[in-house]
């Protein structure tokens, strides 16, 4: 007879016979400690597809709801409060521009370059700061998700 | 009463989620907490940890969500935030997640072996031998090493195939066959100790 098979190869007999060598299902077949050893596997392999599945004795979806922030409203008419707003304002300054052009025009000249350059410091600093701020938001988000 | 979400696909469900939906959360909690509580049962002993443990998954999938995009089976993917969540928890706890299993040997086994194959064959007993095998398994499998008793749950109890378990535990495939090896024959060795115990 030959040598009995490794205890893998008898677990793994048990689990799916058809991967076994020839000569593991042969010896198998031929000898009854082996015959049992694979008997006790099966047994246990099926015993542990039987036992019962444990589940949480609480509410579980509730308990998480409860702690989930309330989604945020639709925004969907109050964007468009917004936008007509946003309409109504701009037509406005349209017309406000048109009427009183002239006088614009006059006020920008009196002003000087020296104004003009602290105008365009203004803006260009009031922009860089917003660009910090998206990309700080950004690098916030980015953090939240990577959680591994 | 069927939910309006109870019949959607899991991309669907997510969808719903992305959107502000929170009841589709809830019919993924109810889809997923048997998965859950599998792994968590099995790895936490302490029942008021599991609760809080419990919803700390849901929390963490559902701020995490935006960031699956279905690489793998959403179920898997829980699986795989439960499996870290309770790893961090062991380790914050100081638990050993792998200890050493006591390997009897099956020297001298073999007559043990003829009489538990012999007691595996009676018909008439066949359903009371399967309760009582049942119970012993259990108590049994929970004397396990936890990552035995997790991979051993999740493959045998929940036939979960190796690869969606190595995605979950982060496992080479060949430490996976591994370990559910040693956790087989522990079971085995555990087993007919205990059935020579009842014969002495």
């Amino acid at each position: 007879m030959t040598p009995h098979p490794s205890e893998a190869e008898l677990q793994q007999f048990a689990l799916e016979r058809s991967d076994s060598e020839v000569s593991v299902v042969e010896h198998i077949s031929s000898c009854e400690q082996c015959k049992a050893t694979v008997t006790i596997y099966q047994q246990l392999v099926l015993s542990i597809g039987q036992q019962e599945k444990p589940s949480f004795d609480f509410n579980l979806a509730q308990l998480v709801l409860d702690q989930i922030p309330s989604p945020k409203k639709s925004y969907s008419r109050d964007n468009s409060i917004f936008y007509t707003i946003a309409f109504v304002v701009t037509v406005l300054s349209g017309v406000i521009f048109y009427w009183f052009s002239e006088f614009f025009a006059g006020l920008l000249l009196s002003f000087g370059s020296l104004f003009m350059y602290l105008l365009a410091a203004t803006a260009m600093a009031i922009l860089i700061f917003q660009g910090l701020d998206i990309y700080k938001r950004y690098q916030h988000k980015i953090k939240d998700l990577d959680f591994y | 009463m069927t939910n309006k979400t109870d019949t959607l696909t899991d991309r669907q469900l997510v969808e719903k989620v992305l959107t502000g939906d929170t009841s589709a959360f809830a019919t993924i909690i109810k889809n997923t907490e048997a998965l859950v509580a599998q792994i968590v049962f099995k790895m936490v002993d302490n029942i008021e940890d599991r609760k809080d443990l419990a919803q700390d998954i849901y929390l963490k999938a559902y701020k995490n969500l935006p960031g699956f995009r279905f690489g793998s089976k959403f179920s898997t993917w829980i699986a795989q935030v439960s499996y870290n969540t309770c790893l961090d928890y062991l380790r914050k706890k100081k638990l050993v997640l792998q200890d050493t299993v006591h390997d009897d040997g099956d020297e001298d086994l073999p007559g043990i072996n003829n009489k538990y194959s012999l007691e595996l064959n009676v018909g008439a007993d066949k359903d009371i031998f399967r309760k009582e095998l049942s119970g012993i398994l259990k108590t049994e499998i929970d004397r396990l090493p936890v990552i035995y008793k997790t991979l051993i749950t999740l493959y045998h109890n929940e036939e979960m195939s190796y690869d969606e378990i190595a995605q979950i535990t982060q496992l080479p495939e060949g430490t996976l066959k591994n370990y559910l090896f040693r956790a087989r024959k522990a079971l085995k060795n555990s087993l007919l100790q205990h059935y020579k115990k009842e014969d002495l």
